[in-house]
C-alpha cells in the first residue's frame, strides 16, 4: 500500500467528465498518483482482479456513488461503485482513508445506512466543489503533509486548473483531438506533465 | 497577458492570470465579461471566459 496513490471508484459517462477532470487535476495538484480502472481498460475478463489490485496499492480511496439513484423511469441505477466501495473496505478497511461522494447532501444514507459515520461529501455535479470537499478531506487525512500544501486553498487550486485549461485547449488544437477522445489514461499523463514542468 | 473570467463560489471574477486576487467580482456573468474586455483593450491581452465546469468556453484576443 503506497502512501502516494489513490485509487478512484467514479462513473465514466460524458455528464460526470468535467467532475473527474477536476478531481484528477486537484489529486495530481498535491503529488498523488491516481489508480483507476478506466472504461478503455475494461475489456478482459480478468478486470475485477486488476481493480483489487489497484485498490491494494493505496493508501487512500474515493468513491463517487453519485449515480446509484437512477434519473428516468425504467433506467437502472449502478451498481459498480457501491460494489466496489464494499471490496475496498473489505479488503483495506482499517489501513486506508476513504471520501465518498454523493450528488446531494444526506441521499446517499437513504440507501446505504451502513456508511452512517463516514466521510461523505455532496459535489452537487459542481467542479469547485469536488475540488474543494476533496482538498477538506485530503489535507484532514495527510497528517505528513508540508505546511505549504496545506495552506493552498481550493480556491487556489480552482483557479489553477481553470488556467490549466489554456494549455489543455491548445494540445487538443494542435493534435485536432476532440475533449471525448481524450481517454482518462491520456488526460492523467498530460496533467502530471504539466505538474512537472511547474 | 492573461485575463480570466472565472465562476467561483456563486460569483463571476475577472483574474489577471498568476495573481493572488481577482481584479474584479461581479455577480452578473455578462458584467464581469464587460470588465475582462475593457481590461483586455488597454492591456493587449487575451480574455478567457470559462465555464462554470472551469473549461474555457471562449477566448478574445
Amino acid at each position: 500500500m503506497r502512501e502516494n496513490c489513490i485509487f478512484i471508484n467514479c462513473p465514466f459517462d460524458d455528464d460526470y467528465r468535467p467532475l473527474l477532470r477536476a478531481l484528477l487535476f486537484a489529486v495530481c495538484f498535491y503529488g498523488l498518483s491516481p489508480k483507476i480502472a478506466s472504461e478503455e481498460s475494461d475489456m478482459k475478463s480478468d478486470r475485477l482482479r486488476r481493480i483489487i489490485k489497484l485498490m491494494k496499492s493505496a493508501k487512500y480511496s474515493i468513491h463517487d456513488l453519485s449515480r446509484m439513484c437512477s434519473r428516468a423511469e425504467g433506467e437502472y441505477y449502478r451498481m459498480n461503485m457501491p460494489f466496489e466501495l464494499g471490496l475496498d473496505y473489505g479488503l483495506c478497511g482499517q489501513r486506508k482513508s476513504f471520501l465518498i461522494f454523493e450528488n446531494n447532501p444526506y441521499k446517499l444514507k437513504i440507501a446505504l445506512s451502513d456508511v452512517n459515520g463516514w466521510d461523505v461529501s455532496a459535489h452537487k455535479e459542481e467542479a469547485e466543489l469536488i475540488i474543494q470537499e476533496f482538498r477538506k478531506w485530503y489535507v484532514a487525512n495527510n497528517h505528513t503533509l508540508s505546511a505549504l500544501l496545506k495552506s493552498v486553498s481550493s480556491e487556489a487550486i480552482w483557479v489553477k486548473y481553470n488556467e490549466f485549461q489554456v494549455g489543455l485547449e491548445q494540445y487538443k488544437r494542435e493534435n485536432r483531438l476532440k475533449d471525448a477522445e481524450i481517454s482518462v489514461a491520456e488526460y492523467i499523463s498530460y496533467v502530471q506533465e504539466y505538474f512537472q514542468n511547474g | 497577458m492573461s485575463i480570466h473570467v472565472i465562476h467561483s463560489q456563486g460569483e463571476w471574477k475577472v483574474r489577471k492570470e498568476g495573481a493572488s486576487r481577482a481584479l474584479r467580482v461581479f455577480a452578473d456573468k455578462q458584467a464581469a465579461i464587460n470588465f475582462g474586455q475593457k481590461i483586455r483593450r488597454t492591456g493587449n491581452a487575451t480574455l478567457y471566459v470559462h465555464r462554470k465546469d472551469g473549461t474555457i468556453r471562449y477566448a478574445e484576443t
